[in-house]
Order: structure tokens, then C-alpha cells, then sequence
């Protein structure tokens, strides 16, 4: 393998490259594979108009599955965003079919869904219950209000700015591809560059050492599902901004989504790897597969267990690269 | 890296034959016609997709089908349209779950040059028609005409609704009130609209307590498919088979049951592969430039001669007349060969 002069081949180059990031290269090869698979089935897969559209559909994903990386860097878990995200979206169509004033329903919207999260972080860190079961509370406590305020009929008031946010361009770019990349790359440079970021990295890797070296983990876990409630409801709002009706459980069925995309992104379910990069091929993965087998048009009897099958085979790819990196090292 | 190997080779096998099973054969694709449905996977939906495919089978210069999700959720219909606007379709139609949300959608379909129309949504905007099987106020008329015949024009009888707030529920019963005000004054509504909550069990209970009250009661009219198993199962508990009977709307496979014991009488509903066929040939027209016009016959039972009008935002909807009645006497019809209901 050597030359001449002892330098390294291309491929020893690229693998010394590939090797400290197989991470994110395993889950952006399963997405390659995806496309040029989709590309060469289906004649529309590849376009211009179905790439935006893929942009558009992973995007309300995308805002919710901010919150679930986080948490889920922390080797928690929140089971509870989808429904929550449904109910911030329901306090938003009650108050503005109210004819509030969107000034006024923005704060309101955002300090619930910030109290939301609030109580998760609390009974988690500090009541110390584990997340799965408390989340799981909140999970039928968010379903339980919308469903009790709407007495499950379907209200068709939102306010303008959240229609557009959810369905109109800005130029070419869709509003809720833009407001992904804002809360995504918000959220990408506080865990990467500030002093929050490496402890909630340090709190997921080992929550003792980094509460023995002085992390006030408890408070790291809290802060964490402030956040969660955050984009859980802001996606909510997007979420009901774009069908223009809210239902008791409109977004309900994103909680697997939302995981599923944190997950196939390579991000860890028991903390401390993992990132928003992740989360972005992710969720891009996710969509895709849903679109593809669409476009594909297969018989809706046998699409779950595609979708199942190909889910378990990226999941098995992912953890089949990093090992046999792990075991050459 | 063997493990990695074996299972990438073993990725492109399965990865070769499901392009081989993808690839659909090309050449007919003048006019791409898809159908949206509410969810997939149920009888409704796939007797549907019978009247897609026939109208597919029937037109060289069309590929239509239908797709759907798996449940019955407007935002995964929302997707499903744009899934579809990406991929260029000429024409979609839909049976909204939720008419309003697929506005937004509908719009950027039409502003990309895709026609929408849709089936079961006559206060829908955003598209070229809507298609109704029938005007709800005539149906309910008709329901009535059947109920009054078994009774002899007179006795009492109640309506169910599904809710109170059910739209279409309370247009049937208006029809069945103004029928019998209109021709049969022998017939007396002994309490106004019995909620049922769209289930069985609360029809059941509903049904035993108007028998406690009003002993003479004769008819139970339902509009909620989930009323007649529920009131018949009471008839038939309390030995009242022949001196009282329910109607209303229903499907072989929830009624027919009943039909055979005789403590439903009849029960109605529209063939959702007529309605489809329907749907997709107004569309067809429309891509085609041909308008479609009050007294046209579009090619099924019941839509021979359609009559429209324009919903609150200026769409005409169309209707036909196209209810069918199911008693003991055409029940067979609606069985398969192996003995289990069609739909």
C-alpha cells in the first residue's frame, strides 16, 4: 500500500476522514442509498418540485425533533412533544377564534409551552421521576386539555401569520424551511460553542462525573425540557398554522416520527451522542421514505412493512459501520 | 467489515428486486387522475378503489388510482397532496377528512396547473366541483317513504343523529320531518333527535329506554351507521321483531345481519366505487375542457341525470341521485361467493 515516498493513499485519506465522523457519514449514506434508490423507481423522486416538497414536509418535523435530540442527548426520553405540540397549536385556534390578537396569543402560546416543559424538566431532574413515565403523564395531560377545551369539534380560526409561516414562500423558500433552519442552527451552535452545549453533552455521557466536576445537572436537565416544550409548541403553531383547523389530536401521530427521525439520525438513545447534524439527515431520511413509498405508489397493505423493514436496515447499517470502525481501531 | 460487506451486498439484492417490483409498466400517462381517499385499508375505501380502477380500465387515455393513509388524519391527507403536486399529477381528487385544511394545498396544486376536486365535501373550497351522491334533504325524504310503506303510514318513530353538531346527520332528519309533515300525517315523532354519539352501544341503551317510554313505538331511524346494529339488537332482545323495526342508513356488513332477523327493515347507503368512477370522469372532463352540466349522465346508476348547485364559495356541486336501498330482498346481492359481505 505504501508508495514511494511512505505518503498515504486517497482512500487511506478519506478513511482517516470518514473514521472520527462515522456518526453522521453511516445515517448520510443511508439517505444516498434512499435517494438514488427512490430516483431510479419512481420518475419524480429526483425533481426540483419533489425536493422542495421533501424540504417543506421534514421541516414541521424537523422543529419537533429539535427538542426530542436534545433530550434525547441527555439518555432521556420525551414522549410527550407530539401531543403538546397539538395543544399549544389548539390554544392558538381558541384564542384566535376568540379574535385575540396575535401579539397577545404569540406570549401566551410560548409561556404554556414553556411551563410545559418546565413541569417535565422539574418532576424529571428534581421530583426525579423517571422521564419515560412522566412524560408519558404529560402525553395524556396535553391530549386531555385539547380534547377537553375543544370537546374534540375541530376549530378554524389561526391567526394569519402562523397560515403563512406554515404554507407560503419567501421568494422560493418555503417559511417553515426557514423557520426550521433558524431554531436548528440556533440550537446546533449553543450545543457546539457555548458552555451549556458541553454540559448537556457531559450530563447525557455520564450524569455522575459531570455532577462531580460541578455541573448542576438537575438544572441542565430542566433547562433542556424548557427547550422541548419550546419547539414542541412553536412546531404546534407551524404544525396547526399550516392545516388551518385544529383537532384534538392533529399532530398526535408525529410522536413516532419524531423519534424515529432523532434515531435513524444516529443520535443515541442513551445520551451523549449526537447532534442536530444528526437530526437533519435524520429527519430528512424519514420523510423521504415516506414520500418515496408514496410516489412509488405500493399497495397500502404491504407499505408498513416496507416502511418497517427499511427502518430496521438503516438502524442496522447505522450500528454495523460504527462497529467495524470501532474494530479496526 | 465482513459483517458491514455481507449485509451491503445483501442491501443491493433486496434493493434490485424491489426496483424490479417498483417499476410500474409505462407508456399510458396522458392524463394522471389520482384519488385521495380518507384512510385505506377499510371496506369502504377498497370497494372504492374498484370504481378508480374500472374507470381506469374504461378510459386508454387515463392512469388513474387511488392512495390514502393509514388513518384517517387530515395532516397526513395534506402530505399526501403535496406528495402528488410534486410529482406533476394532472388531477387530484379527494374525500377530505377535514375539507378545510386541504385549502391551503388545493391552492398550490391549482397555482402549479393540477385540477382538485372532491367527493363528500359540498361546502369545499378550492376546487373545480364537488360530487354528492345526493342532495341530503331528498335522501332523507326518501328514507321516510321507505319507513312510512312498512308501517302502513302510521305510528310513532324517533330520529338519531351521530351528534347533535353532525351536519350532514341533521340535513337527513330534516328531509325525514318535512316527508312526513308533507304526506304522512298519520306518523308521530314522539321525541326530537335521540344523540348516539356514533355508537352502538348508546343506541342500544337509547333504543331500551324509548321502548320502556313509549310502548307503541314502531320505528327507530337512524343516520349514524352505528344506530341500526344498536337499535335492532334491542328490538330483538325484547321479542318486538315485527311490530318495530329500524331504519336508515347502514352497509351489508354492519345491518345484513339484521335484515335477516327482521328487526331492521332496510337500510341505505351509496356505492363508493360509483361515486368514485364519478369523481374521476368529472375530472377527466375538465382536463379534457368539456363542462360538466346540470342534466348530464355520468356513465353510473344514480348520476344519470345530475343536477347542481353552488355552494357558499361559488362551487358547483354536483348531485345525483344515486342512494341504494337494501332489503330482504336484494340482500344476496351484496354477499360475495365465499359468503362474506362486499362491503
Amino acid at each position: 500500500m505504501n508508495t514511494a515516498n511512505g505518503s498515504k493513499t486517497f482512500f487511506q485519506h478519506l478513511g482517516g476522514w470518514i473514521k472520527p465522523r462515522t456518526r453522521i457519514m453511516a445515517p448520510f449514506f443511508t439517505l444516498i442509498i434512499l435517494a438514488v434508490f427512490f430516483g431510479v423507481v419512481t420518475d419524480s423522486f429526483l425533481t426540483l418540485r419533489n425536493l422542495e416538497n421533501i424540504a417543506e414536509q421534514a421541516s414541521l418535523l424537523a422543529i419537533l425533533a429539535t427538542g426530542v435530540t436534545l433530550v434525547l442527548l441527555l439518555g432521556e426520553i420525551d414522549l410527550s412533544f407530539a401531543n403538546v405540540a397539538t395543544l399549544i397549536g389548539m390554544i392558538m385556534a381558541i384564542l384566535a377564534d376568540k379574535e385575540y390578537n396575535v401579539a397577545l396569543v404569540l406570549p401566551i402560546c410560548v409561556f404554556t409551552a414553556l411551563a410545559v416543559g418546565l413541569v417535565n424538566g422539574y418532576i424529571t431532574s428534581y421530583v426525579r421521576v423517571p422521564s419515560f413515565m412522566a412524560t408519558l403523564a404529560m402525553y395524556q395531560i396535553a391530549y386531555g386539555i385539547a380534547h377537553y377545551a375543544s370537546h374534540a369539534i375541530p376549530i378554524f380560526t389561526v391567526p394569519e401569520v402562523f397560515s403563512t409561516l406554515g404554507n407560503k414562500n419567501l421568494g422560493f423558500i418555503p417559511w417553515v424551511v426557514i423557520v426550521a433552519i433558524v431554531i436548528m442552527g440556533g440550537t446546533h451552535f449553543v450545543l457546539k460553542y457555548t458552555r451549556f452545549g458541553r454540559y448537556v453533552y457531559m450530563t447525557g455521557g455520564n450524569r455522575e462525573a459531570a455532577r462531580v466536576s460541578g455541573v448542576n445537572t438537575r438544572m441542565v436537565v430542566t433547562v433542556v425540557f424548557i427547550i422541548a416544550g419550546f419547539t414542541a409548541g412553536f412546531g404546534g403553531m407551524i404544525g396547526i398554522g399550516r392545516l388551518g383547523v385544529a383537532y384534538d389530536n392533529s399532530l398526535n401521530a408525529r410522536l413516532i416520527d419524531g423519534i424515529a427521525a432523532v434515531v435513524l439520525g444516529g443520535t443515541s438513545l442513551t445520551g451523549g451522542e449526537g447532534s442536530i447534524l444528526n437530526t437533519v439527515i435524520g429527519v430528512l431520511i424519514w420523510t423521504s421514505l415516506g414520500i418515496g413509498l408514496n410516489l412509488m405508489n405500493i399497495s397500502i397493505y404491504i407499505r408498513d412493512l416496507v416502511r418497517g423493514v427499511i427502518l430496521l436496515l438503516a438502524l442496522v447499517f447505522n450500528i454495523l459501520v460504527q462497529r467495524s470502525v470501532q474494530v479496526e481501531d | 467489515m465482513k459483517k458491514l460487506l455481507i449485509f451491503l451486498v445483501a442491501l443491493a439484492v433486496i434493493a434490485g428486486v424491489l426496483i424490479g417490483a417498483g417499476r410500474k409498466e409505462g407508456g399510458k400517462d396522458v392524463f394522471e387522475i389520482v384519488m385521495v381517499v380518507k384512510l385505506e385499508g377499510v371496506a369502504w375505501f377498497d370497494n372504492m378503489r374498484l370504481g378508480i380502477q374500472e374507470f381506469n380500465d374504461a378510459f386508454d387515455e387515463v392512469n388513474a388510482y387511488q392512495i390514502g393513509a393509514d388513518t384517517a388524519d387530515p395532516a397526513a391527507q395534506v402530505a399526501l397532496v403535496e406528495d402528488l403536486i410534486a410529482k406533476g399529477v394532472d388531477a387530484i381528487l379527494v374525500v377530505p377528512n377535514d375539507p378545510e385544511s386541504l385549502v391551503p394545498a388545493f391552492k398550490k396544486a391549482n397555482d402549479a396547473g393540477i385540477l382538485t376536486f372532491t367527493h363528500e365535501a359540498s361546502t369545499q373550497r378550492q376546487v373545480g366541483y364537488d360530487v354528492e351522491a345526493f342532495d341530503n334533504f331528498a335522501f332523507g325524504r326518501h328514507m321516510m317513504d321507505v319507513l312510512a310503506e312498512w308501517c302502513g303510514e302510521k305510528g310513532e318513530w324517533v330520529p338519531f343523529v351521530g351528534h347533535l353538531t353532525s351536519v350532514t346527520h341533521n340535513e337527513w332528519v330534516d328531509g325525514e320531518i318535512a316527508q312526513a309533515k308533507d304526506k304522512y300525517p298519520g306518523l308521530k315523532q314522539v321525541t326530537s333527535r335521540i344523540e348516539e354519539q356514533e355508537n352502538t352501544q348508546i343506541a342500544y341503551e337509547k333504543t331500551l329506554e324509548l321502548i320502556k317510554t313509549y310502548p307503541n313505538l314502531k320505528a327507530i331511524m337512524g343516520s349514524a351507521m352505528s344506530t341500526q346494529p344498536g337499535a335492532a339488537q334491542a328490538i330483538e332482545e325484547k321479542g318486538l321483531v315485527g311490530k318495530m323495526a329500524s331504519f336508515g342508513t347502514g352497509l351489508p356488513s354492519v345491518t345484513g345481519d339484521y335484515i335477516l332477523s327482521g328487526a331492521s327493515q332496510s337500510f341505505h347507503f351509496w356505492v363508493p366505487a360509483d361515486a368514485g368512477y364519478v369523481t374521476a370522469y368529472v375530472a377527466l372532463q375538465s382536463l379534457k375542457g368539456i363542462e360538466v352540466k346540470e342534466g348530464d349522465n355520468l356513465g353510473k346508476p344514480g348520476y344519470e341525470s345530475i343536477t347542481i348547485q353552488y355552494n357558499d364559495a361559488g362551487i358547483p356541486v354536483i348531485y345525483g341521485s344515486a342512494w341504494v336501498d337494501v332489503n330482504i330482498d336484494n340482500l344476496d346481492d351484496w354477499k360475495n361467493p365465499d359468503g362474506s359481505w362486499k362491503l
